[in-house]
């Protein structure tokens, strides 16, 4: 069965056999939805499982990280909708404080999944970047990933700065990461939040449709 | 290519750190390859030289990278001669950081759907339940169930204030005078609080960020259950004291010796005669004579019976034993002393 050996080898951080695995299981037909999340994204939470547990550390969990990246590059022209029209554009960005990135990643590729480009900033972002960002860019969504407790309050700070800078109104903007609720979102001034990578698409969509 | 650095604390100065690395923890693959090139165009190194370069690079397995981790944190606190006190506890906050982010994402995972969890929230509900449980907990003593309990109101406190920060000191505040409070219900003194009450108030410091006053609740209910604790044992022995003080000012007219007395209070003579030398200063049989003086002394005060009368009525058989003690107590004999009345 392909999925197991995806997320066996995944854990293992065999990011080449997990590509070849990747491959096989699309050409066999499978949905790339269904490798993304029973193959890869099991793996790494498996993998997340044991490193709360102190069981792996983070060794292991970078290479558990390279070799699911390696088989997202694998899945992504099957989930991008080639040859579309660009539909708008997103920005994305794990806040200021944060290295976390593979949600950040899968969300990326879900949104462009949907025909949007996205503009990735990367990890540990500032308010001001993020203006600067809107300003060059000039997106119709702005995504905030943050997965710590501590810097869930970035994502206040970077939307008091993009309303501080008068461009609130050209933006909307979603948060998201494990901490992160509905609530929050809604306290600290932003259009949404969703809980995983898929209706986090789903959501961008939504907005431009308005 | 990963390296792996320990910082270097003198003084609780940050002085720099010290790097192990870089090393690959994975094999030259023609994916790591390619990553390097990529990285390697922004400081135009060209393809054959990254691939030079990383012929020359040290593979480790995951285990090998964790050992070599830990062999440079040994050497660096070696050096350092003593473990950064800052270090330590932003360890601590981190630790406590992650087990409040995992309450917090258990309890939406467990809401019985999304919207549930966004209705519960439109009413903004304190966890005045989890307040209840927290108290109960913290008295009877059990301190990894309350700081559990702990962590969870900290997430909901988290979520309810949504990253205000005064909203949550303030949220906090009220949550420490609550324990305050419970903790002198059960016979605690405030002065006994006096450094829980200092870091209440470092709690309330303007510049005190959010993980660092979850570590300092933590700090705060770690106290009070100690606290608690030591006095549970003081009021136990302050209860046998209280009854040995009950029978003797009730029973002063009969046989009042410590071995009777002992018995009717259930404990031992070594440990009573120790509770009254201890906690009232004084001898057993010294506390005993007082009893009976003063009971003397309202006797001779009301209907001026004999001295025969009051030395039976206090408990002494012998009217001359009586004379002998009072006049040791008050330094002047009965009858001189009823005279002055």
């Amino acid at each position: 069965m392909y999925m197991q050996d995806i997320s066996t080898q995944l854990q293992k951080g065999k990011a080449r056999d997990v590509k070849q695995l990747v491959q096989e299981a699309l050409d066999a037909g499978i949905s790339p939805v269904q490798i993304l999340n029973e193959g890869l994204i099991h793996g790494m939470s498996v993998i997340g499982g044991k490193f709360k547990n102190n069981e792996v550390f983070v060794p292991e969990v970078l290479i558990a990280a390279r070799a699911m990246n390696a088989g997202l590059e694998i899945l992504r022209p099957a989930l991008v909708l080639a040859g579309t029209k660009s539909r708008g554009k997103a920005i994305i960005c794990t806040v200021q404080g944060d290295l976390h990135d593979i949600g950040k990643n899968l969300v990326k590729m879900m949104i462009e999944g949907q025909g949007v480009d996205v503009v990735d900033l990367g990890v540990d972002i500032d308010s001001d970047t993020v203006v600067e960002a809107i300003r060059v860019h000039q997106p119709n969504v702005v995504c905030l990933s943050a997965l710590l407790t501590t810097t869930m309050m970035n994502q206040k700070a970077i939307i008091d700065a993009i309303r501080k800078a008068g461009l609130r109104d050209r933006v909307r903007i979603l948060v998201g990461g494990a901490p992160v609720t509905a609530q929050f979102a809604t306290e600290i001034g932003a259009d949404g939040y969703t809980a995983d990578a898929a209706s986090a698409a789903e959501a961008v969509l939504s907005f431009l449709k308005v | 290519m990963i390296k792996c650095s320990v910082p270097v604390f003198f003084d609780e100065q940050f002085l720099g750190s010290l790097a192990c690395g870089p090393v690959l923890l994975w094999e030259a693959d023609e994916i790591a390859r390619r990553d390097l090139a990529r990285f390697a165009q922004n400081y135009e190194i060209s393809e054959s030289n990254t691939n030079e370069i990383i012929d020359c690079v040290k593979q480790l397995t995951p285990e090998n990278m964790r050992s070599a981790a830990k062999m440079l944190s040994m050497m660096v606190s070696y050096m350092a001669k003593e473990e950064s006190i800052f270090l330590k506890q932003r360890l601590k906050i981190t630790k406590q950081q992650d087990k409040i982010a995992e309450l917090m994402v258990e309890k939406r995972i467990n809401a019985v759907s999304l919207e549930t969890l966004e209705r519960r929230n439109k009413f903004k509900k304190y966890p005045y339940e989890m307040e209840k449980e927290l108290v109960a907990s913290v008295q009877s003593g059990d301190s990894k169930n309350s700081n559990m309990i702990l962590n969870g109101i900290l997430g909901e406190i988290f979520a309810l204030s949504s990253g205000n920060l005064d909203l949550i000191k303030a949220n906090v505040f009220e949550l420490t005078a609550l324990l305050m409070r419970a903790t002198v219900d059960a016979g605690v003194s405030l002065t006994d609080l006096a450094t829980v009450m200092k870091k209440v108030t470092k709690i309330l410091a303007e510049d005190t960020e959010y993980d660092e006053l979850c570590l300092l609740t933590t700090e705060v209910l770690d106290d009070i259950i100690n606290t608690l604790y030591i006095n549970r044992f003081k009021k136990q022995s302050s209860a046998h004291l209280t009854n040995a003080i009950n029978y003797v000012k009730q029973n002063f007219q009969d046989d009042l010796s410590l071995e009777t007395v002992a018995k009717k209070v259930f404990v031992s003579t070594y440990y009573l005669s120790h509770l009254f030398r201890d906690e009232m200063d004084m001898t057993y049989s010294d506390y005993v004579a007082k009893v009976r003086m003063e009971a003397a002394i309202k006797m001779m005060k009301s209907n001026k019976p004999s001295i025969q009368d009051i030395a039976i009525e206090t408990g002494f058989h012998d009217s001359g034993y009586f004379t002998k003690t009072f006049k040791k107590y008050f330094g002047i004999t009965p009858k001189k002393y009823m005279d002055l009345l």
